[in-house]
């Protein structure tokens, strides 16, 4: 069997798997599970101050059951220089089963943009602001979705967002720094991280992630 | 705060102070030789008499106020100030209704960085056709792949902003609610699926809900699209097995597809699942059937299934349709291709004749059939008596234009859209001419429209129209899916 037919018949299988992961594990999930376990808060905590040598410190303590945590101890040993990239982007192609909370999908909706992956920030972070089902969007995941949508350069969606997060408080640290860039795109140069993940994603060759 | 006032008139003099000073309120216009940029874009669109006024902003959000003369040429008139216009509902139908075939003349007043500014006159046509349905139906959804959030599905009075929840999972374990569908708008009889631990296919006729078990072990699958036989006692499903891939650098973003399909009819008197080796081959993707509005025929779509991911964009749907007797629930024994998409290089969606039997619309993209997420999918007509087919330009835009339904009367259809972000399906009206021809469309009207879809971050779904508020008890409806009592159906094949 050819790589390309193994890799059809693995996507095959996942996305099935993706499809009916998100039937069953979608409408069981509770209301405390939808926010994250506490496990995976920790995990995000870490992630989001980038304390790599805690996380994976953490893991070796006691090891998690996470696929979210695991992927951030993924993310933290390559940041340590403990695996490669190749390794890290492997072992995140397949995303199924993921996004099962709103913790693990800020924390994957993170991972993905650390590397550059604007599509599947995305992605994450719309699966975290259905995560807990509530008319408040989540602070986070809005502000993801402006950031991707300006990067990528969806102005329309950017202004949107923007729009949105500032009809509420908790977004407003967020709106005022990211405001001057929506209503001026061109001012991405004077944004070194933004204009670097563009240059990224711009360069990318388009592959399927699961 | 918004601050929009309206008031009506008829007087002449007026209607001539309104025109020169361009009202109290602005003072000093500049003349601007332009049209003004309002959202939602409602310059030159054609309405029905009988729908919510079509108030609006200006598209530049630097814009403080605007002042906004609606008048006819009989003299009626109708002002509105403010941020926005929030025109006084009886009135606008009065002024509409006095205007049916004709059409109301619009004047814009703008004030920006302390500035008035008047912009040219445009047109607001009316249409001779009425659109005799009393609303639509829709479901509303957020985005969201792995998860789902709050949804529901819920009737829009047309003539008003009201809107009615029919069942939403706001207020229980959070069900997953899909399609509401209709027999031709006849809310008497309705159909829904309900995905997960609580999963079923609410069938509403004869007065009752029928709950059926959500998969059959022979058909290998769910319910999933459907679409109502006229005579009610048939209703034709695609059964599909659905996955999703998401391109990690295409502005499509995710690729949806079946590793299978297949189209059958259910019998309502029965409980039976009929099924056809013509509508379920091996090999082939059957989908989005649909039948004539004579119950004769049984439209689908069909394609030769491909290998995923690396053939993802070869899977391109025909038309074809197959004859289908109600007297007896048999399908035909011959399918007839009427669109070969494949040799076209296209892939052909959701056809919906008219249920005057004149036309059949469908959707055209590039590949595959879900095509919400394809930015390149447009509407097309098919005109039933001389067989041409041709894209509706003036309906489409460069974002993704799909899933659509016809009003009761075949003068009018809905469609949903996704021309204003690219993310998120709103739903537009328009009509059909007796040339064949659509008009402008227009974006369904909110009280405040360009608050509503800024700050809304829910997509419409398969909307439909509704000739009467559908009534159905959500509580009982609720209590039943909850019961987990459900009526097993059987496979039959001839």
């Amino acid at each position: 069997m050819t790589t390309e037919r193994l890799l059809a018949v693995k996507c095959a299988i996942c996305g099935m798997l993706a499809f009916v992961g998100s039937i069953f594990c979608g409408c069981q999930r509770t209301p405390e599970l939808a926010g994250g376990t506490p496990e995976e808060q920790a995990y995000d905590l870490l992630l989001q101050k980038g304390q790599w040598a805690d996380i994976v410190e953490k893991n070796q303590k006691q090891p998690t059951k996470s696929s979210a945590c695991r992927n951030a101890v993924r993310l933290a040993s390559w940041y340590l220089g403990q695996c490669s990239r190749e390794e890290l982007d492997l072992c995140l192609e397949d995303s199924h089963g993921v996004l099962g909370s709103e913790s693990s999908a800020l924390m994957m909706s993170d991972i993905y943009m650390r590397l550059g992956r604007l599509n599947m920030a995305r992605r994450a972070a719309f699966d975290a602001m259905v995560a807990m089902r509530s008319e408040k969007p989540n602070s986070r995941a809005l502000k993801r979705l402006t950031e991707v949508s300006i990067i990528i350069g969806e102005y329309d969606l950017a202004w949107k967002y923007l729009l949105i997060g500032e009809q509420h408080k908790d977004c407003h640290s967020w709106t005022k720094k990211l405001r001057p860039l929506v209503e001026h795109p061109e001012l991405i140069v004077n944004y070194p991280s933004y204009q670097k993940l563009r240059e990224i994603h711009e360069n990318l060759q388009d592959e399927f992630f699961l | 705060m918004k601050t929009c006032k309206t008031s009506f008139s008829f007087s002449l003099l007026l209607i001539i102070g309104i025109l020169t000073s361009c009202s109290s309120s602005p003072h000093d216009a500049t003349v601007v030789d332009a049209l003004p940029v309002i959202y939602p874009d409602y310059v030159d669109v054609t309405i029905p008499v009988g729908i919510a006024p079509l108030n609006f902003a200006m598209d530049d959000d630097h814009v403080t106020a605007i002042d906004v003369v609606v008048s006819d040429a009989q003299g009626g008139t109708l002002h509105s100030n403010g941020s926005c216009t929030d025109f006084d509902i009886e009135q606008w139908h009065a002024l509409v209704e006095q205007n049916r075939g004709g059409q109301l003349n619009v004047t814009v007043c703008a004030k920006l960085d302390g500035q008035w500014k008047r912009y040219r006159d445009f047109s607001i046509h009316i249409s001779a056709t009425d659109l005799p349905d009393w609303g639509i139906t829709y479901r509303r959804i957020a985005p969201g792949y792995e998860m789902f959030g709050l949804m529901g599905i819920y009737e829009r009075k047309l003539s008003t902003f009201e809107e009615t929840t029919l069942l939403d999972n706001h207020s229980n374990e959070g069900m997953c609610i899909n399609c509401h569908t209709p027999n031709r708008g006849n809310p008497d009889q309705h159909v829904l699926h309900v995905r997960g631990g609580n999963g079923a296919t609410l069938l509403h006729t004869d007065g009752k809900d029928e709950l059926l078990k959500a998969v059959n072990d022979m058909l290998g699958g769910t319910m999933v699209y459907p679409y109502w036989h006229p005579d009610g006692r048939y209703c034709a499903f695609s059964t599909n097995k659905t996955s999703q891939m998401f391109h990690i650098r295409k502005e499509n973003v995710v690729e949806v597809y079946d590793s299978s399909s297949d189209v059958f009819v259910y019998d309502s008197k029965t409980h039976q699942i009929i099924g056809d080796t013509l509508i379920m081959k091996k090999y082939w993707a059957e989908n989005c059937p649909a039948f004539s509005p004579d119950g004769r025929w049984l439209y689908f779509v069909t394609a030769l299934r491909q290998v995923y991911p690396t053939d993802y964009d070869q899977e391109r749907y025909s038309l074809c349709r197959v004859s289908f007797d109600p007297a007896t629930g048999h399908i035909g024994q011959q399918v007839d291709t009427l669109i070969n998409a494949a040799a076209q290089g296209k892939s052909v969606s959701w056809p919906r004749p008219s249920y005057d039997g004149r036309y059949l619309m469908y959707t055209l993209a590039d590949y595959g059939y879900f095509t919400i997420w394809h930015p390149e999918s447009d509407l097309w007509l098919l005109d039933l008596q001389t067989g041409e087919s041709n894209p509706l330009t003036t309906v489409n835009s460069d974002r993704a234009d799909s899933f659509h339904n016809w009003s009761s009367n075949g003068g009018w259809f809905l469609f949903t859209s996704r021309r204003d972000d690219g993310r998120y399906s709103r739903i537009y009206l328009s009509s059909i001419g007796p040339d064949g021809q659509a008009t402008k469309p227009f974006l369904l009207p909110q009280r405040d429209p360009k608050n509503f879809y800024t700050q809304s971050l829910y997509s419409y779904n398969t909307p439909d129209f509704t000739t009467r508020p559908v009534g159905n008890d959500a509580p009982a409806q609720i209590r039943a899916l909850k019961s987990g009592e459900r009526i097993p159906t059987e496979m039959v094949k001839p």
